[in-house]
């Protein structure tokens, strides 16, 4: 069975739009200014419930990965093994995501990543790649 | 107990596992009416004692109200009666819930029974995708991660922060496998080393073949009295001296601290029930779905510093067997289900542990659930009556 493709209700169908357009939102509360992922009905923090989504700008860092060597679904079975990663968008936000474009080298928690879009489980998705040295 | 109630000290009484070795194909209720039948005649007690009925829940054969649909097939009539799940802390968590019923005077003999046909009822594939439910279906579960990998991300950032090894992971395992040598019961029993674990296939970086739990049928009771009415029943009861819970998030992802389970909770609060301190415990069963949930788990509950994991897994678990740990086995290398370490730990003080019972039969032990992704954490402390 393959992953479902899921839209938990407004927030997140416009979280999806925006993705599909090449853009990564992150959900930021209009009450007490804190950020969260992913986006929900409410403030995680103050629980109030005016929340906007808006293009998220930072430099997120790889918080850690894990390389799965079997699909869990089989329309992951052509990308085996695919690097499933937690992604720090900033202090405290962490989101689960792919590790792309991969070399030889075993990456480095805490390494600047750079954010792009792919198709993955039927849906345009962030995903992240290793930033090149400068 | 610092609970402010006038709460009577419960005990467990009885114990009983369904066998999962000869009688392959059972169903989840075939397994949870065998149990509870074992732990009732362990206790002593006629079936028309046990006044409450706590299960936990079947992922294969789920029912509504399994607690209902057991107390039926076994011909009893309670008067309390609940299922709950808690992930794979219900177990744990099941024996704290009857210590509290029996504490306040809402029950008097309360049977706890967990069962589940996870190998005969379902392919390892359709398992895995069960309990991949746990994930965030919208924004997880679509770029694969299986329950394993999430416990993989938290040991590759635990390798990073503490400078640990694939093989320090792997000495779980191994020390556990000793225990497994001697259980007939349980299913890998052959010599492990290190190096077999590094050498077993991976699964989900870091984790490897060995370093994950197996996955297999089970079925674990227990009775749940008062202490004084245990100590009536039978010569050797286990007293329930202190329980503790501490939850943290349910998506690996909504964690404030990855390196800093809910253990460190349950078991503080546990041992403050209990006036023991971690030194004082001769033995520890802890929830061992994967190599990396022991090490934190064990550090949380304060019976070695952070990072220190495998060191003591190596010193007190392997070597010196100074505070042995998952005497069957464990989960790594007997039985899944969480409800084993409780039987287990109380057939080890009661010193019917049979061929892997301890040389020295212990007096106190932890025994600890851990729940969804690392995310719900149960204590026990047990000492013998």
């Amino acid at each position: 069975m393959n992953a479902p493709v899921v839209s938990s209700g407004a927030i997140a169908a416009e979280f999806w739009s925006r993705a599909a357009a090449g853009e990564l939102a992150i959900q930021e509360c209009l009450d007490c200014g804190r950020r969260q992922m992913p986006p929900r009905g409410s403030c995680r923090d103050c629980l109030g419930d005016r929340t906007r989504l808006s293009p998220y700008q930072g430099q997120p860092a790889l918080y850690s990965y894990s390389w799965v060597h079997r699909p869990a679904h089989p329309d992951l079975a052509k990308h085996v093994p695919y690097c499933v990663a937690l992604v720090e968008l900033e202090p405290g936000v962490l989101i689960e995501s792919w590790l792309i474009g991969l070399g030889d080298e075993e990456p480095r928690l805490g390494a600047d990543l750079t954010l792009d879009f792919a198709e993955v489980s039927g849906r345009v998705r962030p995903v992240f790649r290793p930033t090149p040295a400068a | 107990m610092k609970t402010g109630l006038a709460v009577r000290q419960a005990a467990i009484a009885g114990t009983g596992e369904a066998d999962r070795t000869t009688t392959p194909g059972r169903t989840a209720l075939d397994l949870a009416v065998e149990a509870a039948r074992e732990a009732i005649a362990d206790a002593g007690l006629d079936r028309d004692a046990v006044d409450a009925v706590y299960t936990g829940y079947s992922l294969i054969e789920p029912e509504l109200d399994m607690a209902s649909r057991v107390a039926q097939e076994l011909g009893i009539h309670p008067t309390l009666s609940q299922m709950i799940s808690v992930g794979g802390a219900t177990g744990a968590a099941l024996v704290q819930q009857a210590a509290m019923a029996v504490g306040v005077g809402a029950a008097d003999t309360v049977l706890v029974v967990w069962a589940d046909n996870r190998s005969s009822g379902a392919t390892q594939g359709s398992y895995l995708s069960t309990i991949s439910d746990q994930l965030n279906v919208e924004y997880e579960v679509p770029y694969g991660p299986f329950v394993s990998t999430q416990y993989a991300l938290i040991a590759q950032r635990y390798q990073s922060t503490f400078g640990a090894t694939p093989a320090d992971l792997a000495e779980v395992s191994v020390a556990f496998r000793k225990h497994a040598a001697l259980n007939p019961k349980a299913r890998y029993r052959d010599p492990l080393t290190v190096e077999d674990v590094l050498e077993s296939p991976m699964v989900t970086s870091p984790l490897r073949r060995y370093d994950c739990c197996i996955v297999s049928d089970f079925g674990g009771a227990v009775i749940v009295t008062s202490a004084d009415r245990a100590r009536g029943l039978v010569p050797d009861s286990v007293e329930i001296l202190g329980y503790g819970q501490g939850h943290t998030h349910e998506h690996l992802t909504q964690s404030k601290d990855l390196m800093v389970s809910g253990a460190a909770t349950s078991g503080r609060v546990a041992f403050e029930m209990s006036g023991l301190r971690p030194h004082e415990i001769d033995m520890t069963q802890i929830y061992d779905c994967f190599t990396i949930t022991v090490l934190i788990e064990l550090e949380d509950l304060g019976f070695c510093g952070k990072g220190e994991g495998a060191d003591y897994i190596r010193e007190y678990v392997g070597r010196s067997q100074r505070r042995p740990s998952n005497t069957n086995g464990g989960m790594l290398s007997c039985a899944n289900g969480g409800i084993l370490h409780v039987t287990e730990a109380v057939r080890q003080m009661q010193g019917r542990a049979g061929a892997h019972q301890l040389v020295r039969r212990p007096s106190t032990s932890l025994v600890h659930g851990n729940g969804g992704m690392m995310s719900s954490h149960v204590s026990l402390v047990l000492g013998a009556a």
